[in-house]
Order: C-alpha cells, then structure tokens, then sequence
C-alpha cells in the first residue's frame, strides 16, 4: 500500500509524543512493505495532492494545513491521526464544561466528518471528539507505538529497584503543571525529585529510578505517553482524571506485561489503520 | 489553597544574610500546609557559596528550578519575601515582605525609610535593629510645593530572633592548642568587628601569661589567597609587640556548622569575646552564648537580645562603650551613612572584663558570669528553641489561617492514585 504521512513536524523537527508515534508508524508500515511518503503540512498544495490522489493520507497534526488542501482532500482516501482537538478553535476541551465546547467554538468539522476515521489514542480521548462532533467514525486505537529498541530499554528499567521518591516532570510548559505536582508533594509530605529535561533514554532512567511519577496535566491528555512509560518503568502513578492512559483497561498492568502489551500493540495499530483503509474494519471501541 | 511565596535571598552563601536566609527558608517549610516556596539565590558581596551536600541542599536546588520553570510559564507569586538590605528590596507580589538584618549603627539611611515604606511588612532580627529603624527620621521637601514633609518608617517592623541548633554529636576537631586556657574570637576581618584592637588588648593585657586567642576569621572567602594574606596582615600586626608568652591562633576556611560548634564547647576553650562597634544580632555570640561559652562583649546592639534576659539581667561580661561617629573608610552610600554612629569599646574596659573573666574561670568563682554561662545557657535553648523562633516567624509574615484549605485544594485535584 502506498501512504502519505502529513504532520506540521516530524521528529527532525521536534521530539514530541505525536512526533515520536507517527515517527514509529512510518517505520512499521515500510517494514511491513509499504511505501510512506512524509510532508510537513506547509509545503502540501493541491497538485501534490492530485499527483497523490490515489494513495492513503494519513494526516496527523495539521495546523499548517491550507483550508484548500483539506477540502480537496475530502473526496481522498484519509484517515485524520488525532494527537489533540483540531476540531476545536482552542484546541482545548477542558476551557469548556464536561470537556463539550459551544457548537460555535467547533472548527474542521467537514474535514473530521469526511475522513474514514479520526484514530483517538485512548476511549477517554474518543469520547471528548465524540462528544463534541457527534461523528461514528471515530476510532480508539487504545495505545500508542514505542520502538522496539525502546521497549526493551523501558523492560530494562521495570527490573532496577526503586527510591521511595516521587518522580516530576519538570516542564516549561504551562498545562504540563510542574508546579501542581510539587505542591501536591508538598502538601502530602511526599519526597520528590524533579526529573529536568534531558536526552530521552537518560530522561527516562531518571524518570524510572523513583517508585512513583506525579502528573497533573491541565489539559486533557490524549494518552500521555510519560504516564504510559512510568507504568511500563514498574512505576505507580499518582494523576489527576484527566490522562486519557489511565482510563484504559490495560492501565492496571505495569512492568513487562505492560510492555508486552504495547510490544503488541506495534502489530495492532498498524493493521487496524491498514483495516480502515481497505474499508474492512471501522469498529469503535 | 497554599500561598506560593517567593524567597529572594542569599540562601547558599556563607554569610550572616545567609544563615537569616536558610533560617528564613526553614520556617516557612516548618508550614508546608500554607506555603509553596519558590528561591532565587542572590549573591552575598564577595562571600564564598555553600559546597555542602544534604537534603536541605538538594530541596533547595529541586525548588530554585522549579521556580525558573514557573517564572517561565509566567507564573505570578502571592508573597515576596526579601532577605537582604532595604535598598534592595522591591515590590514584585501582591503581597512584599522586607527581612533585614537591620543596621549595626544608630541610624539608618533615607534610602531605607523609603524603601521601607513601599514594603507592606518588615521584620529584622534584634530590637536594637527595630528601635534604629523606626527612629530614623530625616525630611524630604516636596519639589512642586517646595513643602518639608517629615520621612519616617510608616511600617513597625517585626522582631524574630534566630533559633538555636542543636547537634548531637559534634566532631572532635585537630586543633592544637599549647595552653589551656584560650578566648576565641570569631570574626570577619573588616572594621566593624574591630578584630585588630582585640587582639591587641588581649596582647597587652596577657603579654607573658599562658593564653591563648583563637581568632577564626576570613576578609571575605575561606580560599587560600584570602589565608595567606589574613595571616601576612596579622603577622606584621602582631609584631609590633616583640616577644610575649601569649599565643594568637589563626583559623582561616571553610568549617561546618557542627564544626564551629565544636570549637564552643573545646576543652581548652573557655571564653568568648567580641567587641565589635555593632551587630545586627552578633550570631557568632549568640552560638557561643547557647553553647555554654562565657562571653565578653561590647554592651550595645543586637547583641544584648540574648545576652541579656527577660527580666532584664546581664549574663555577659559588659564592656563599656563610646558611642561616636562610624570612621571615614566604612561609609557605604545608601547603607552605613556619615552622619552615623556606633559603640567604640573601651580599651581598659575591654581589658578588664578579659580579666575579670579569666579570674572567675581559673579561680572558680560561684555566682559569676562564667559559672552561671552553663546555666543561662538552657535558658536560651528554651528561649530561643527552633519551635518558637519558627512560630514567631511565620507569625511574623501574618498569614491568615483560615485561608488555607489545603484538603479541599486536594479533593479538588480528583487524584488518583494506582500502586
């Protein structure tokens, strides 16, 4: 099969949890004998999306993506790889009560309507989208890809003992909230460390040597893939409602059978994609 | 919820701002129910930073990045807190709290009333630094009206002592020493502390006995060059009074805290002195005064806050004292003005009360200052204990209680919690 992979940026761009995924997917579908063409959402136009009018889009993050280029692909083989709501203005459920904006704030809503799946990473997440574009295309993927390299590095980690410390984030980024996290430290006496910025295998040795991740995201997190690691590291997690991971049933596993899960889940997403393409499974979870 | 409280302070440097400002800092994490504590270190003049591994250390370095993160993300704070001189102090939250060490003179500059008065609470460490601050006044002439208005501290500033530490188990320190018995002095190396006209008085006054004095000091770091050139300076000083029995010990870089107080508690040493020209609150005395040490000392400053009691009686070896103009080299614009004043020792006083001192020791003398310092000294514990000194603190800073709702801050968060 022949896929084009749209995103605003790739992982030579930057190092984010979408970037890292779509980044992994690429590698599993051209292994699996496919061939995966990447573009940045700026520099797609319409005859790059004639010349490729055959092919399966797959469009993950697509801020830069021209009101043209998504109408014209609206009678094309998509699938829309959903990392956040880009079918909100604010791009922000929890602004809103019950996470369900005002029809008036609902941006894309043809685009999302049109394409043969909008792929959620978890049910919490489906059911925000759901919510609020009433869609039966959507789509619970129910995880998210890890390379193998990692996951073998991430089973490496679940076996080394544990500090009675809780392990933080610290983030520059607002709704990432850092500082809810210390004070949540504070306020129950919990010894903590803040895990600071740092290339993404020490980062995650770090992450993985304290028994507990604290993480009290402000804005719904679609899956949150640092929670998903800790569990994978053998680590208890202390959140807030609002991390699309722990809604799974799955969440209650940790250590290697969590891994093997996700291990697992590098067949599974991919298939499930190559399903909805080829028309034979749209099976909302 | 929980006031997020902004320390600005030279919390890791090795100086008496600094040990206010861990003071400072270990108050308000004595209220974690109502503080969330956000630093910025700030420099200390030439002082040298603190190189010690601890807990404490690694919270501080844990918090001081997590204020750059927050800082970063715009974050506001609801309280400032400000350990450092008033001309420094600045109004960066809703809420802005001067802490200053205060002043070792009999006045303070205008830049302080000022600065005071854009302050919304002050708290200093002596109530001599109290009663200077507040009776300052001078006049301002308004420039459109060409009106004198009088400037005065609108704001009464707060007293908070420091606590006293407690070890358990000090080193024992390699120190030789050749007589038994020896006075220590700790002391930076400046004018203010007036080290060189100690030394010289214990000189004349024990030129061929058996003593010591053991003078720990420093002009500004604890390095090797600040070493050689304390001990080259002290050398020629020193000289100038030919051969004597009587021994100088210098002890020059870095100690730990459990350290010098180690030194207190020496077997051969028996007695504290100082007698500088002033003190914000003389923390050096104060250690040697709650670690059992008798102590002779200039009776004027912060000092007398612990050296005398509630009941208003001494337990020090008083010297007497003129008080006149501060000397020409140690006027700092904006912090130790001209037209100040502080305690000159005086010279015979200073040697006498060594004496009388030296007598009671050596002679066992019962009702004396020196048999009594044991005594007075669990008075102070109990005065002064951590307990109270961080009670007082937090009073201090004036916060309302039942503003603080930290279980309904909690239930708020729908935090869950999987093993």
């Amino acid at each position: 099969m022949k896929f084009v992979l749209i995103a605003d940026f790739f992982v030579e761009h930057i190092l984010g949890g979408g970037e890292l995924n779509n980044e992994e997917l690429v590698e599993i579908l051209k292994s699996n004998g496919s061939e995966v063409t990447k573009t940045q959402s700026h520099l797609v136009d319409e005859s790059f999306i004639e010349e490729n009018r055959e092919h399966n889009f797959i469009i993950a993050n697509f801020i830069n993506l021209s009101e043209s280029c998504k109408n014209l692909l609206q009678d094309k083989n998509y699938v829309i790889y959903e990392h956040d709501h880009k079918y909100l203005r604010t791009r922000n459920p929890a602004d809103y009560d019950k996470f369900i904006a005002p029809k008036e704030e609902i941006v894309n809503y043809q685009f999302y309507k049109n394409a043969k799946a909008v792929l959620c990473q978890s049910r919490f997440h489906k059911n925000i989208v759901e919510k609020n574009l009433e869609l039966n295309n959507i789509v619970n993927l129910a995880g998210n890809l890890w390379t193998h390299e990692t996951l073998e590095f991430l089973r490496q980690i679940s076996k080394v003992p544990k500090t009675d410390k809780v392990s933080i984030m610290s983030s520059p980024i607002p709704h990432k909230n850092t500082s809810t996290a210390i004070e949540y430290c504070d306020a129950k006496n919990r010894e903590y460390e803040l895990i600071p910025q740092l290339p993404y295998k020490q980062f995650l040795q770090r992450l993985g040597a304290n028994h507990k991740l604290a993480f009290f995201p402000g804005t719904p997190e679609t899956l949150s893939r640092i929670v998903v690691e800790a569990r994978m590291m053998n680590m208890g997690t202390i959140t807030n409602n609002i991390v699309g991971a722990t809604h799974e049933d799955w969440f209650k596993l940790k250590g290697e059978p969590l891994i093997d899960l996700m291990e697992s889940k590098r067949t599974e997403i991919p298939q499930k994609i190559i399903g909805i393409f080829n028309e034979d499974i749209i099976n909302p979870q | 919820m929980r006031k997020k409280i902004f320390l600005r302070a030279p919390l890791l440097t090795r100086s008496g701002y600094g040990e206010q400002s861990r003071f400072a800092l270990r108050a308000l994490r004595s209220r974690k129910d109502l503080f969330d504590i956000y630093i910025q270190p700030l420099q200390w003049g030439h002082t040298s930073w603190l190189n010690i591994e601890s807990t404490e250390r690694e919270w501080i370095d844990q918090t001081i990045e997590k204020t750059i993160g927050y800082a970063q993300q715009g974050g506001q704070f609801d309280i400032s807190l400000q350990v450092t001189i008033p001309n420094e102090w600045e109004r960066i939250a809703p809420v802005n709290i001067g802490y200053t060490a205060g002043i070792e003179t009999n006045r303070v500059a205008p830049q302080w009333i000022q600065k005071g008065n854009e302050m919304d609470k002050i708290i200093v460490v002596s109530n001599h630094a109290k009663q200077v601050y507040e009776n300052s006044n001078y006049s301002w002439v308004n420039e459109e009206t060409q009106q004198e208005h009088p400037l005065t501290l609108n704001n009464p500033a707060k007293v908070v002592n420091y606590p006293v530490k407690n070890y358990e188990n000090l080193p024992e320190l390699d120190i030789k020493l050749d007589y038994d018995f020896n006075f220590l002095v700790i002391a930076q190396f400046g004018p203010r502390k007036n080290l060189l006209n100690t030394i010289k008085w214990f000189i004349e006054e024990f030129k061929d006995e058996d003593v010591g004095l053991v003078v720990k000091t420093n002009l500004a770091k604890n390095c090797l060059m600040d070493r050689e050139k304390v001990f080259e300076d002290l050398r020629g000083f020193i000289s100038q009074f030919g051969e004597h029995r009587c021994k100088i010990y210098l002890l020059h870089g870095d100690m730990t805290d459990e350290e010098i107080h180690s030194l207190y508690v020496h077997p051969q040493i028996k007695s504290f002195v100082a007698l500088p020209h002033g003190e914000g609150f003389g923390l050096p005395i104060y250690e040697a005064a709650y670690s059992g040490l008798p102590v002779i000392s200039t009776g004027w400053s912060g000092q007398l806050d612990f050296l005398v009691d509630e009941e208003d009686q001494e337990h020090f070896y008083n010297v007497s004292y003129d008080i006149l103009p501060v000397q020409g080299e140690v006027v700092w614009d904006g912090v130790l003005i001209k037209e100040s004043m502080w305690a000159y020792a005086r010279e015979q006083s200073a040697k006498e009360k060594m004496r009388e001192c030296y007598e009671d020791i050596t002679s066992k003398k019962e009702g004396s200052f020196a048999s009594l310092s044991h005594e007075y000294a669990q008075e102070l514990h109990e005065r002064f204990s951590e307990e109270k000194m961080y009670k007082k603190f937090i009073d201090a800073i004036g916060v309302d209680e039942e503003e603080f709702n930290v279980e309904a801050w909690l239930d708020g968060l729908n935090v869950q919690e999987i093993e």
